[in-house]
C-alpha cells in the first residue's frame, strides 16, 4: 500500500533542493504600489502630528521637539529604504509539486506550500493595485492564518495562470 | 424503545428539557454581560431603587423564558435522503442541511441538568469552515443513540462504496470500545496536587484585579484613598506580617482551586480505543465525551511540570484538525498517565512508525539560543542591579539579583532541553524549563514549511524552521541554515510523495 515507500532510505544529496531554484521577481510596478502606500501612510501620520502640534501646545523644551522631528524623519527614511530593499527580496518560484515564496531584506522568510495540501487559492486586488493593474495571489493551506502565503505584485494574467496551475496540480494529486 | 421504532423522516422537536437548557444558557449570557451592574446595585443600591431592580430582574427572566420556549418550539429536525435537516429561528428562520458524509464526528455531552433528566447533548463536527458545527441541546438518550447509529450506518455505506476502508468504524459507535486507560481516585488526587498552582494563583489575582477595577470605575472604591496614604514604620512591620499571612492563604486557596478544578474536569476519566480512534470520557458534574480519529490527530503532545515529574505522571493532548473556530475545543486532554500509557498511545497512533521512535536521534539547537537569552537578561537587569546598588535601594537590589539569576537558570535549562529529531515518518520536538514536554507529528501531516532568519541569525548562518500542521506548529529555533534546508527538503519530499490522508 501507500506505506511501502516509507522505509525507502533517502539520501539528502539526492533530494530536490529549494535553495537552488531560480526565483521569479515581482512586477516592477509593484514597487510603485509599495511606495505609494508608504507615502499615504506618512501623509496621514504627519497630518495627525501637525494638527496635534497646532491644537495643543507642546509642553516640553524646544530641544525635545527637534528630537521628535529627527526621530520621525529617521523613521521615514528607514521605512523607505527597507521598503525598496525589501521589494527586491520578494520573489517566488514554482515547482512541479509546490510553490515557494521568499521575502525579507533583514528579517528573511521563505515559505513552501505543497500543492497536495492547498485548500484553495484566491486572487485579490486593492484600489492602488487596480490602478497599476496588479493583483495578489493568496494560497491557503490548513496550516492556519499565520502560514497562509500571499504573493503580491503579479500581473492579472500571471496570477490567473498561477491559480490555474496550482488548482490543476492539487487536483491531479488527489486522483493519483 | 428500539431504534427501529423511530421514524427519522418525521420532523420532531428536542426533548422538553431543551427549554430549560436554552434558558439556562441565555441567563448565563445575560448574567455575564450584566454582572458589573449587579455589583454596583448591591454596593450602592438604596431601598427606593431595590424594587425597580427586582422587577427588572423578573422582567428579564420572563422575557428569557418566553424567548427560550419560542426557540424550542421553532426548532425541528428530521432526516431526509441521508441529510440531517434542521429548521430553526425565532426572528429569522433558517434551514440547515447537513449531508451525513460531511459529519466528521458525533460527541455526547451531559452536564448536571442533562443527567437529572437523562438526556444528552449531541455535538456534531462537520468538515468545513467555522460555524458549521452543530448542536442538539437535549435528546432522549435512546433517541440520541438511535440517530447516531442511523447516521453512522448510512455513512459507512458511502465510505465503503468509495473503498476507503481506513475510515471504517472510525467514528465513535456506542458499543465495542476497549478501555485503555482509566484514572482512579488516588491517581486523580495526584493529578490535582501536581497541577501548576501558580497558574491558578494567577487566575485568582487577575479575577480580584478585575473586580477591583470594576468597583473603582463604578466609584465604589475611592481612588485617592490609596494614594495619599503614608505608612508609619509600625504599620509597615505589621503589614509585612499581614503580607506573609496573605501569601500563605493565597497559596492554599490556589492549591485548593487547582485541586477542585482537576477533580471536576478529570473525575472518573476513561480513555477508550475504538476502531481507529480514541474516546475520552470524564467529568464530575458535567460529563464530557470527546472522540478523535487517528487520521484527524495532527500533533501528539505530552508534558510534565516539575511536580508531575516528581510524581511520574504526564499530561497528554491530542490536537485534531478541524475548522478554525473550533480548533481550541478540538484538543483532547488526558491527565495522570504514566510512561507506559504514553508509549501505548504512541503505538496506537503511529502504528508501524512506532518502532522508529527509538531511532530518533535528538539534536540540540545552536548555543546562540542560549547566548541570545543571556544577553537579553543581562542587558535588562545588570544596569538595574548596578543602579539600585549605587543608590542604596537594597530591597530592590536583592530582588533584581534574584530575578536575574532565575532568568539565567531558566535560559540554561531551556537551552539544554530544547531538542529535535526526525526519523522515518516522525517529527519530534522536545523542550521545557523545569518540566519537560514533547510534541510528535507524522510527516504527512505537514501543511507547509517556513524558514525564517533575523539579521543576527543570518550572520551566524542560523535559521528558525517552522513546520505547520493543521492544528498547531513545530518550531525549531536557531539551527544551522543548511540543516534547516535539508530538513525542509526531506519533509517536502515526504509530503509531496505521500498519498495518505492527512485528515
Amino acid at each position: 500500500m501507500e506505506s511501502d515507500f516509507n522505509n525507502v532510505q533517502v539520501y539528502n544529496d539526492t533530494l530536490p533542493r529549494v535553495e537552488t531554484l531560480d526565483f521569479q521577481p515581482l512586477e516592477q510596478k509593484y514597487l510603485s504600489v509599495l511606495i505609494i502606500g508608504r507615502v499615504l501612510y506618512f501623509l496621514i501620520t504627519s497630518g495627525i502630528l501637525l494638527t496635534l502640534y497646532i491644537t495643543a501646545p507642546f509642553p516640553y523644551p524646544q530641544e525635545a521637539l527637534y528630537g521628535v522631528i529627527a526621530l520621525f524623519v529617521i523613521h521615514i527614511i528607514w521605512s523607505f529604504v527597507s521598503t525598496i530593499k525589501g521589494y527586491r527580496y520578494k520573489s517566488y518560484a514554482l515547482r512541479q509539486k509546490d510553490i515557494v515564496y521568499k521575502s525579507g531584506w533583514l528579517w528573511k522568510n521563505m515559505t513552501t506550500a505543497p500543492f497536495n495540501r492547498v485548500q484553495h487559492v484566491r486572487i485579490d486586488q486593492g484600489p492602488v493595485e487596480r490602478y497599476f493593474n496588479l493583483s495578489k495571489l493568496k494560497v491557503f493551506t490548513a496550516g492556519g492564518s499565520t502560514s497562509d502565503m500571499t504573493i503580491p505584485g503579479l500581473s492579472p494574467e500571471d496570477s490567473n495562470r498561477l491559480k490555474e496551475y496550482i488548482v490543476t496540480q492539487s487536483h491531479s494529486d488527489e486522483e493519483e | 424503545m428500539r431504534k427501529s421504532d423511530f421514524d427519522f423522516s418525521v420532523p420532531r422537536r428536542q426533548s422538553y428539557v431543551a427549554i430549560l437548557i436554552i434558558s439556562y444558557r441565555l441567563y448565563k449570557v445575560i448574567a455575564r454581560q450584566l454582572w458589573p451592574f449587579l455589583l454596583i446595585f448591591l454596593f450602592k443600591g438604596s431601598f427606593s431603587e431595590s424594587s425597580t431592580f427586582i422587577f427588572s430582574i423578573i422582567g428579564i427572566a420572563l422575557a428569557g423564558a418566553i424567548y427560550s420556549s419560542i426557540a424550542f418550539f421553532k426548532y425541528y429536525f428530521y432526516i431526509n435522503n441521508e441529510t440531517l435537516v434542521i429548521n430553526k429561528g425565532v426572528f429569522q428562520k433558517s434551514v440547515l442541511e447537513i449531508p451525513f458524509d460531511r459529519i466528521q464526528s458525533i460527541n455526547f455531552e451531559q452536564n448536571l441538568i442533562h443527567r437529572v433528566f437523562n438526556v444528552v447533548k449531541l455535538n456534531m463536527d462537520t468538515a468545513g469552515s467555522s460555524g458549521s458545527e452543530l448542536q442538539l441541546n437535549a435528546l432522549d438518550q435512546t433517541l440520541a443513540t438511535a440517530i447516531t447509529e442511523h447516521i453512522l450506518s448510512n455513512q459507512k455505506s458511502v465510505i465503503q462504496n468509495a473503498e476507503e476502508t481506513r475510515s471504517e468504524g472510525s467514528i465513535p459507535v456506542v458499543d465495542n470500545k476497549e478501555v485503555i486507560f482509566r484514572l482512579d481516585i488516588p491517581q486523580l488526587l495526584k493529578v490535582g496536587m501536581s497541577e501548576n498552582h501558580l497558574r491558578s494563583g494567577g487566575f485568582i489575582l487577575l479575577f480580584f484585579l478585575w473586580i477591583w477595577d470594576n468597583l473603582r470605575d463604578a466609584g465604589v472604591v475611592e481612588k485617592e484613598q490609596m494614594e495619599d496614604y503614608i505608612p508609619s514604620p509600625e504599620v509597615i512591620s505589621q503589614s509585612i506580617t499581614l503580607m506573609a499571612i496573605l501569601a500563605v492563604v493565597f497559596f492554599i486557596v490556589a492549591f485548593i482551586i487547582s485541586l477542585v478544578r482537576s477533580v471536576l474536569k478529570y473525575y472518573d476519566l476513561h480513555m477508550y480505543r475504538i476502531g481507529e480512534g480514541f474516546i475520552i470520557e470524564s467529568g464530575l458534574f458535567s460529563r464530557k465525551e470527546k472522540a478523535a480519529k487517528d487520521v484527524k490527530i495532527q500533533v501528539l503532545r505530552w508534558s510534565q511540570n516539575l511536580l508531575q515529574r516528581l510524581s511520574g505522571i504526564y499530561d497528554l493532548s491530542m490536537r485534531q484538525a478541524s475548522s478554525v473556530a473550533t480548533a481550541r475545543k478540538q484538543a483532547i486532554q488526558v491527565a495522570g498517565l504514566d510512561k507506559q500509557d504514553i508509549e501505548m498511545t504512541q503505538r496506537f497512533l503511529f502504528k508501524e512508525d512506532y518502532n522508529n521512535l527509538v531511532n530518533i536521534n535528538f539534536k540540540g539547537v545552536s548555543s546562540y539560543f542560549l547566548y541570545k537569552r543571556l544577553f537579553r537578561w543581562t542587558f535588562i537587569f545588570v544596569p538595574l542591579i548596578i543602579l539600585t546598588f549605587y543608590i542604596a535601594k537594597y530591597k530592590y537590589f536583592y530582588g533584581f539579583v534574584l530575578i536575574y539569576l532565575l532568568s539565567i537558570l531558566r535560559s540554561v535549562l531551556k537551552y539544554s532541553k530544547k531538542k529535535y529529531g526526525i526519523y522515518g515518518n516522525v517529527i519530534a520536538v522536545s523542550g521545557g524549563v523545569f518540566g519537560e514536554n514533547a510534541a510528535y507529528s507524522l510527516t504527512h501531516k505537514v501543511q507547509n514549511i517556513s524558514i525564517r532568519s533575523t539579521p543576527f541569525q543570518e550572520r551566524r548562518k542560523l535559521s528558525t524552521l517552522i513546520i505547520f500542521t493543521a492544528s498547531g506548529l513545530h518550531q525549531i529555533p536557531d539551527i544551522a541554515t543548511q540543516e534547516a534546508l535539508e530538513i525542509k527538503n526531506r519533509l517536502l519530499y515526504h509530503v509531496e510523495r505521500s498519498s495518505e490522508e492527512w485528515m
